[in-house]
């Protein structure tokens, strides 16, 4: 499995609530808007942005668009606040959706190291070494298609696309009803 | 009578999960224990934004290109304004000047850490990432990360946003911060100008790989400062000294089989070095002061400019210069009456260049007499570099084929990350194939 790729890094930034809070859930889209599939995990994210008049005001859910995850989109996450990283991913069908733990995607061993970049795996691998463990939470990906430069969703990811929101609003309600005292939501 | 050999291919594959693409390759071909070839495949994204930005409008067009890459998005937009403003006879306010500078020092503060502490070092040091780097040196890599956020800070209050800014426009910006803004990045860059010193401090006392070579160096240069998105095109042999429209005088790009990038030689087909080795050689002058003592401080200067694994010293360098040049300007800041300048748009053709952390990215744009773009050439430092790259994986291979393909990979790695290519944009992992006989 492969998150896909993210050309020109981060994307604009977008929130639903202030910073997160402990019981509260903090998600990551990543991606690149001008790569195809590769935007899926940002468009679905833009769509939970536009309930998140409510659930943000509900639940205290924060959604940034991140592009490319970076160590300190992580760093200052409190240790009550679960993480939901959203990307598009290579190496499965096209419109499958995939749920990990996050600590399953950190890299433990030598693998490629980018010249420019540093890839997800070695981002959640390395803020779990200078947190001493990851945040708990989860990732929720989408198999792309097509990531060539220029082109749009492709038919089986747009067509997954309302699933694959519904997958992810699921795992945020999973996880923050899994955090919150009593089995509830924090209220924000 | 002579035997062919006969020949084998050796080759494996790094993968892993990363957010970008697979189209990079190295091919190295031995004959007789030499390196006869060697070809760096690399994935070319701005061959697709020249189609892209034509029938655009200027300032559409600086957004479109600050997507080209998203750790140098600044060094597209500035070569796009230079080049535009050039065209329409734009003088840029000297304030709004600064403030760009101040943008691009963020950037160059947040790539070359970046660089220097989660990519370049682990080489250094023999670990495999900065992942096991922070386990045994967990205060280097959380430096590097603060210098790295202090440049993502930086690049958000003047640019809009830390990555593709937003705020650049042709004749100036769109918004130009308060005073009150930039001075409370103040205290942070102060600190990171003690962070850029004892990173120099610690990356000169690296082993470098024994490699020196004779290479052309070339950058900007600007009597009066640091090259960045004005000057002159310069080599540091002094060969060649034109105005920075002028670089089609003297190289050209050309289409290399077995890759979609193109790549940049001079008219007489040689290779050149751009990039941080580059402009701290040729522009040692023009350092801020700060920065020139640290620099004589590491007695590095020379083999800055022949062994290419000691960019990891010039980022250094320049680490230094840019966290002092960026405090001067707060300093010296005055918010300016107006963000830009109005301009009337007109048919013309321009080229600019500017100084991304990896080199020279030079522009040529071509306009209609409504100033919508008819025509669109963008050279990246990476199509530049690559004839050097392969230039110097055929004259260091030698030293490490002996070693397990392994260790050879992460040797020839290391050589190849010296450059700070822009192959991972779109580069998923690196195929290196060694083909003997």
């Amino acid at each position: 499995m492969t998150p896909g790729d993210a050309a020109g890094g981060h994307a604009a930034a977008g929130s639903a609530a202030a910073d997160p809070r402990p019981g509260h859930v903090l998600v990551l889209a990543c991606g690149e808007r001008s790569r195809g599939d590769d935007a899926a995990a940002l468009v679905a994210a833009e769509q939970l942005l536009a309930r998140a008049d409510e659930a943000g005001a509900r639940f205290g859910v924060q959604i940034r668009l991140v592009g490319q995850l970076e160590p300190d989109d992580l760093a200052g996450v409190g240790p009550e606040v679960r993480v939901v990283v959203l990307d598009a991913v290579r190496g499965v069908p096209p419109g499958a959706i995939i749920h990990r733990p996050l600590a399953d995607l950190a890299s433990s061993g030598p693998g490629p190291r980018s010249s420019h970049v540093l890839p997800l795996r070695d981002v959640l691998a390395l803020v779990a070494v200078l947190r001493g463990a990851l945040p708990e939470g989860s990732f929720v990906g989408l198999g792309g298609e097509s990531f060539e430069l220029g082109a749009a969703l492709s038919p089986a990811v747009r067509q997954v696309l309302p699933a694959y929101v519904e997958a992810i609003r699921q795992e945020i309600d999973r996880l923050g009803a899994g955090s919150a005292p009593g089995g509830g939501w924090a209220p924000a | 009578m002579t035997t062919e050999a006969p020949s084998f291919e050796r080759s494996f594959r790094v993968e892993g999960i990363t957010r970008v693409e697979g189209e990079g390759s190295l091919h190295l071909t031995v004959r007789d224990g030499e390196v006869t070839d060697a070809r760096l495949r690399i994935f070319e994204a701005p061959r697709y934004f020249e189609q892209l930005v034509v029938g655009r409008h200027p300032d559409q067009v600086l957004d479109i290109v600050a997507r080209i890459c998203g750790i140098c998005p600044e060094a597209y937009q500035m070569s796009a304004a230079g080049a535009f403003e050039a065209i329409f006879g734009v003088t840029v306010d000297p304030q709004v000047r600064a403030l760009r500078r101040l943008l691009y020092a963020g950037e160059y503060i947040e790539s070359h850490a970046l660089h220097v502490y989660l990519l370049h070092a682990p080489d250094f040091l023999g670990y495999a990432s900065a992942i096991d780097l922070a386990k045994d040196h967990r205060a280097v890599v959380e430096q590097g990360l603060a210098l790295k956020k202090v440049g993502n800070e930086l690049m958000a209050v003047v640019g809009g946003r830390s990555i593709h800014p937003v705020n650049v426009r042709v004749g100036g910006l769109y918004h130009v911060p308060t005073r009150e803004e930039l001075l409370a990045m103040r205290p942070a860059l102060a600190t990171a100008l003690e962070q850029a010193k004892a990173t120099l401090d610690f990356v000169a006392q690296f082993q470098a790989p024994p490699f020196e070579r004779p290479v052309r160096l070339v950058s900007l240069r600007h009597p009066d400062e640091y090259p960045l998105f004005a000057g002159r095109l310069v080599s540091h042999d002094g060969t060649i000294d034109v105005p920075i429209g002028d670089w089609r005088t003297v190289f050209r790009e050309e289409h290399h089989e077995g890759s979609n990038a193109l790549h940049a030689r001079t008219h007489a087909g040689e290779t050149y070095q751009l990039g941080p080795s580059a402009r701290v050689t040729i522009a040692a002058e023009q350092l801020h002061p700060v920065a020139r003592e640290a620099l004589a401080r590491t007695g590095l200067a020379d083999q800055i400019a022949r062994n290419p694994f000691w960019s990891i010293a010039a980022r250094g360098v320049e680490l230094v210069h840019y966290c002092a040049e960026a405090i001067d300007i707060i300093d010296g800041y005055r918010r300016p009456a107006a963000p830009f300048v109005p301009w009337t748009p007109k048919a013309g053709a321009a080229g600019w260049g500017s100084e991304a952390p990896r080199g020279t990215c030079w522009h040529h744009w071509e306009t209609d007499e409504r100033g919508y773009v008819t025509r669109a050439q963008i050279v990246p430092p990476t199509s530049q570099n690559q004839g050097q790259i392969e230039a110097d994986l055929r004259g260091f291979a030698p030293s490490v084929l002996e070693l397990e393909h392994a260790e050879a990979t992460r040797r020839l790695e290391q050589l190849i990350r010296s450059y700070d290519p822009c192959i991972s944009c779109a580069t998923h992992f690196l195929d290196v194939t060694i083909d003997r006989s």
